[in-house]
């Protein structure tokens, strides 16, 4: 009986068990200093397997991302030494740590059961998983208030993560292009109406070369028309890009990167849907920088 | 505008600076970040990146998938860094687990409500063989590993190959390779106490 999982420290260091033979070997570990001291040792092997797979430099912005998510990340307290850990005389088994009570286990069923499905990761991981699958949704929650102009429930279900992603990478953009424009010496911030309803809020630093345009209650225009941007200098408009549906409604802030020397005002206009080269009605904003 | 530039965290711990005098190891880095250290999680980032990021790609092969994955993964070591024991493993040991994991979460997700096609597995599982085969072109421990899997019966390197880089489970790879589980158990665990031996994996 043992010997069935004993054969098992192999599949265990490549995650290659599903969930319940995986608890079973987990726990088998536990007992077994010998065995578990095999499935570290071929879990370090498992390394040695990722270094064959070949490295690939990430691109660039996969570091700016993490570092700004990191910055936003508050690292987990270190794992709470237990009394009964300290009586048992036994050291735990190298590989294995033992399972705490994982809380607010019950509010994400749906969670474990997908974690469950995945079939990999060990008690800790799981654990690990779902706080982190939390803490990821709290830091979105955290940019989404914070930013004032992004909002939206965050739902903390497993399945719903990849949204939750795509927010938190969407406010971790923001927040950052806000922290640039914040720290920058020149920075400068302001309110311009719209002359047919609304409000645009600008935050700019032309050292930084960075613009956030957020809109607040800009009226909903006729199908096949939108809001254009346009950069004003002494040479003229210069067309910026449209406002999306997002940007439009203000669910979403536009962010602008790029030289703004020379730049005296932000302009915008209603126009097709396609765009125009130059604008064609009156601006309903026209605000000096 | 005030309010969200504090959640920000522009701001560095004092003392929390790196002594750049010498080269510090992944595990001495690890063990910084522990301490809330933003540059030496900078360091180890960029001296692992690209290993997890191969392992992850290797895995999950959607380019865009894995850079979520990657994401994911350093946003992992880097809570949890507080957590990490060096008694458990090393930690290039412990960073690639994580990224395993999370690849191999993403790679069952997505599949689970497609369901895998196994032939299509198989098909990628060997244009994934010719891929380790072209990569002897990286560093000497990569050639290291690959002259140990050579090392291994075709089957062990197959069962290996099909659980670590294909994400598969261990049942899915015993319908694969047409054998009974308990053999394909088998075979993995031979073939990693081998290539753990020929390594000389402590």
């Amino acid at each position: 009986m043992s010997d069935h999982k004993h054969s098992s420290t192999g599949a265990w260091a490549l995650n290659a068990l599903e969930d319940a033979e995986r608890a079973e070997v987990e726990a088998y570990l536990e007992e077994n200093p010998e065995a578990a001291e095999e499935a570290r040792s071929l879990a370090e092997t498992a390394t040695h397997l990722a270094a064959a797979a070949g490295a690939e430099t990430p691109p660039p912005r996969a570091k700016r991302d993490i570092m700004a998510a990191i910055k936003q990340t508050r690292q987990l307290p270190p794992t709470p030494q237990e009394p009964e850990q300290e009586e048992s005389a036994p050291a735990p088994a190298p590989t294995v740590q033992a399972a705490e009570p994982a809380p607010a286990e019950e509010r994400e069923a749906e969670a474990e059961q997908e974690a469950a499905d995945a079939d990999v990761v060990s008690l800790d991981a799981f654990r690990r998983k779902q706080q982190s699958t939390r803490i990821l949704a709290a830091a979105a929650t955290v940019l989404l208030l914070s930013s004032g102009v992004l909002t939206g429930v965050v739902m903390v279900q497993q399945n719903e993560l990849d949204e939750t992603k795509t927010q938190l990478a969407q406010a971790t953009r923001y927040q950052q292009s806000v922290g640039q424009i914040m720290t920058a010496s020149d920075a400068k911030m302001t309110n311009a109406p719209s002359s047919s309803g609304g409000t645009i809020h600008l935050s700019y630093s032309t050292e930084e070369g960075m613009m956030v345009l957020a809109s607040s209650n800009l009226p909903e225009l006729p199908e096949g028309r939108g809001y254009e941007l346009w950069l004003i200098s002494e040479d003229g408009a210069a067309p910026a890009g449209m406002l999306t549906e997002q940007e439009a409604s203000g669910d979403e802030p536009k962010i602008l990167e790029g030289p703004m020397e020379g730049i005296t005002h932000i302009g915008i206009t209603v126009e097709p849907a396609t765009g125009s080269e130059q604008p064609t009605t009156d601006p309903i904003v026209l605000s000096e920088l | 505008m005030k309010a969200s530039y504090g959640t920000m965290g522009v701001m560095k711990l004092p003392g929390t600076a790196r002594n750049e005098s010498e080269p510090a190891t992944l595990n001495d880095l690890l063990a910084r970040v522990a301490l809330g250290d933003e540059d030496a999680f900078e360091a180890l980032y960029d001296d692992s990146a690209s290993l997890v990021f191969g392992l992850i790609k290797r895995v999950v092969r959607d380019p865009d998938l894995s850079e979520e994955v990657l994401q994911e993964v350093f946003v992992e070591v880097w809570q949890h860094a507080t957590r990490y024991d060096a008694d458990r493993g090393s930690a290039r040991s412990w960073i690639c687990t994580v990224a395993h994991r999370r690849a191999v979460d993403k790679v069952r997700a997505t599949v689970s409500s497609t369901k895998r096609d196994l032939a299509q597995g198989i098909k990628e599982f060997q244009e994934s063989t010719d891929d380790v085969a072209d990569i002897a072109v990286l560093r000497a421990d990569v050639d290291r590993v690959l002259k140990a899997l050579e090392t291994l019966t075709e089957m062990q390197r197959d069962a290996i190959r099909l659980a670590y880089y294909g994400g598969y489970t261990h049942r899915e790879v015993a319908t694969l390779l047409q054998v009974p589980l308990g053999t394909v158990k088998t075979r993995i665990r031979d073939g990693m106490i081998i290539l753990r031996d020929r390594l000389g994996v402590a």
